[in-house]
């Protein structure tokens, strides 16, 4: 008989408003302990949490209020990849065509900005965007070895 | 874990901020206005001791890059203690700092310090 592949799935909704970031975290964090995962990669995937969250909140639905601002996130865990899949209303917004900060120019004559996607696409293994509908949907692709 | 910050200026010229838990998102307001405080009253050299300080997100280097920007603008030193694994990770990855300016013992740091110290009293000399 062929071992089933343990996998879970989970969803959260949030509002863009002061809580957003520590709920997410709160659900991430609760979902990857019960997989064991070691303190940098968690670390790694809550980076990339925060930074792709943030950047929907801050740009996506710049100008829209708070309770506007509707994010619906969804994780597939498996053995060994967890998948993140951020959903929003706001403006178009495709990270992959986002142009890489120069990161050869000093740090004072840099424009502060561009960082957070950056760090998003060094950190993951995988990276989809696409728009239907009026929603984007970014999913980002973690490596995790259990 | 929420961000705690220590500021210790008895030492004429040197600001240290030590801070301690996660410089993220929710957290990088509350430094940049202790660390523009703590910039008004001029420092020559602002350390700051990341020992304790265990997450960084692009918010938190956007702090950190902005008060380097006040001090180096009037040829202070901006100075990074003892980095943890996490922040060191991010730091690399968006060459944020500088590595000359990056110390991983206080004693190292103490020593650079001196040096510098030595310059200005040397150059103060020669004029």
């Amino acid at each position: 008989m062929m071992q089933q592949l343990r996998q879970r799935e989970a969803k959260i909704e949030l509002k863009g408003d002061s809580t957003a970031l520590r709920r997410a975290r709160t659900w991430l964090d609760g979902l990857v302990a019960v997989h064991g995962v070691g303190d940098t990669l968690k670390a790694e995937l809550e980076l990339v949490l925060e930074e792709a969250l943030v950047n929907i909140i801050q740009h996506g639905y710049a100008g829209s209020r708070p309770g506007e601002q509707l994010i619906q996130l969804r994780a597939v865990l498996t053995d060994d990849e967890l998948m993140l899949e951020f959903r929003d209303h706001g403006i178009q917004f495709n990270p992959l065509e986002c142009d890489d900060p120069n990161l050869d120019v000093a740090p004072d004559e840099r424009a502060i900005g561009g960082l957070g996607i950056y760090l998003i696409k060094q950190l993951v293994d995988g990276l989809e965007y696409v728009r239907h509908d009026g929603v984007n949907h970014l999913r980002v692709h973690k490596k995790i070895n259990l | 874990m929420s961000l705690e910050i220590t500021v210790d200026d008895t030492q004429a010229g040197t600001s240290k901020v030590a801070l301690s838990g996660r410089l993220d998102t929710d957290t990088a307001s509350e430094l940049e206005e202790r660390l523009e405080a703590e910039l008004a009253r001029a420092p020559q050299r602002l350390v700051m001791d990341l020992g304790e300080l265990h997450y960084i997100s692009s918010a938190g280097i956007r702090a950190l890059l902005r008060a380097r920007k006040m001090v180096t603008a009037r040829n202070g030193h901006f100075l990074i203690l003892n980095p943890q694994p996490q922040v060191k990770q991010v730091f690399r990855i968006v060459k944020a700092m500088p590595l000359q300016e990056i110390f991983t013992s206080s004693e190292d740091l103490d020593e650079y310090l001196d040096t510098i110290q030595q310059q200005v009293l040397d150059d103060r000399d020669d004029t």
